[in-house]
């Protein structure tokens, strides 16, 4: 992100909050969907994460990553939706079971990587929250694994242990959808 | 998995996304030249955390990223709004003020001027000067004040007060430990054209600690 816009954006500059908001849209709106797994949730929840941002703008030391400032607050919004139990679903036992099952192959040499590029979204979506939140802050919102730690109140372990489950449960979905395609 | 190996757990992930450089971390690179169990996991995690980050980003339909810009615009458009209100009011605050003094204070104290006095309440100990002056900080013809501790030398509190007929104020001190409620009150001196002090302790209800303009 442009640090000029930024600071044009908390000066009230108009012009340059609209390119600010066009610059985080995709991603933001990304992140949110894969999220929430509602178009029109994330487009509510965008429109509020956006608001929120105007105005915390004033209060946001550019010493600190713009994206991760934001995608912090993105993910304190939806904190409260991922308490509902029923989007809670354990995937403990998946885990369990992936423990000890690296291979040296990663996606580029799974399948055809358009083919895996495709179903990713899908994969994602079925991991369990906590997991799918780290992933969502690390590719859409760019963060550091101690800025994850940070916006999600886990230590740093924690989020790289999520990030480990997240990665051999894809693959155990990847994989099963890999298999059994025609 | 050896204890050697579970402790290069998150070393790993943290190598494999770039934010631990090989050198940095305690025998890492020694372990993985001699463990192909801990090097396939690394070589796996970063090809895969490459892989994730192909996640595609989404743009939203073009009515709801009209609505939400619009709705962020117009926020920011108030806000705008708000503040330049704000600075409106206190600047015209500010010059009626200006006039006011002007017109019923007659001869305030002059630019600079300064005055002290004590009081010997053994219920205030600490609060034991008073000092005001006008004019040489904000260029209109407020009044600043400001209590000092003499023992420790350092301001306390510093208010910016209009020298009307009277006017009356309520602050809350804090020294130290103790937190005071205290009002001081303005009173133009007829007389002298100078100005009378009043400092009330309103916990205490003492009723007139009192100062005077001795200048």
């Amino acid at each position: 992100m442009d640090p000029g816009l930024v600071i044009r954006s908390q000066r009230g500059d108009r012009a340059a909050l609209e390119a600010l908001v066009t610059a985080l849209e995709p991603n933001l709106y990304g992140y949110l969907l894969r999220k929430v797994d509602d178009e029109h949730l994330a487009q509510d929840l965008l429109q509020e994460v956006l608001l929120r941002v105007v105005r915390s703008l004033g209060t946001f030391k550019p010493e600190r990553p713009f994206e991760s400032w934001v995608f912090t607050i993105a993910a304190n919004l939806c904190r409260d939706y991922y308490r509902n139990p029923k989007r809670s679903q354990s995937l403990d036992a998946i885990e369990d079971g992936l423990k000890e099952t690296w291979v040296g192959e990663g996606p580029a040499d799974a399948a055809d990587r358009a083919e895996w590029k495709a179903r990713l979204p899908k994969a994602v979506e079925r991991l369990p929250p906590e997991q799918k939140e780290v992933v969502l802050l690390r590719v859409y919102g760019g963060m550091s694994f101690q800025e994850i730690a940070d916006a999600t109140g886990c230590p740093l372990n924690t989020a790289l242990g999520r990030m480990r489950y997240a990665i051999l449960n894809l693959r155990k979905y990847l994989g099963v959808e890999l298999e059994s395609r025609p | 998995m050896d204890t050697r190996c579970e402790e290069m757990q998150p070393l790993l992930m943290q190598l494999a996304g770039g934010e631990l450089p090989l050198a940095d971390g305690p025998g890492v690179a020694d372990h993985l030249a001699e463990c192909p169990r801990c090097r396939t996991e690394w070589e796996a995690l970063r090809s895969w955390l490459d892989g994730i980050a192909a996640l595609p980003s989404v743009v939203p339909p073009e009515a709801a990223r009209r609505r939400v810009r619009e709705r962020v615009l117009a926020e920011r458009d108030a806000r705008v709004t708000r503040r330049a209100l704000g600075r409106l009011g206190v600047a015209a605050a500010a010059l009626l003020a200006a006039i006011g003094a002007w017109v019923t204070s007659g001869p305030g104290p002059v630019p600079g001027d300064s005055a002290g006095f004590r009081w010997n309440d053994p219920a205030l100990p600490r609060f034991e000067e008073a000092r005001w002056s006008n004019g040489i900080d904000s260029g209109l013809a407020d009044v600043w004040f400001s209590m000092r501790d003499l023992r420790e030398g350092k301001a306390l509190h510093q208010e910016a007060t209009p020298p009307e007929g009277i006017a009356t104020t309520s602050e809350s001190f804090h020294v130290g430990d103790d937190a005071r409620a205290l009002r001081w009150e303005w009173d133009q001196d007829d007389e002298d054209g100078g100005f009378d002090l009043r400092i009330r302790d309103l916990e205490k209800s003492i009723e007139d600690l009192s100062g005077e303009d001795q200048g």
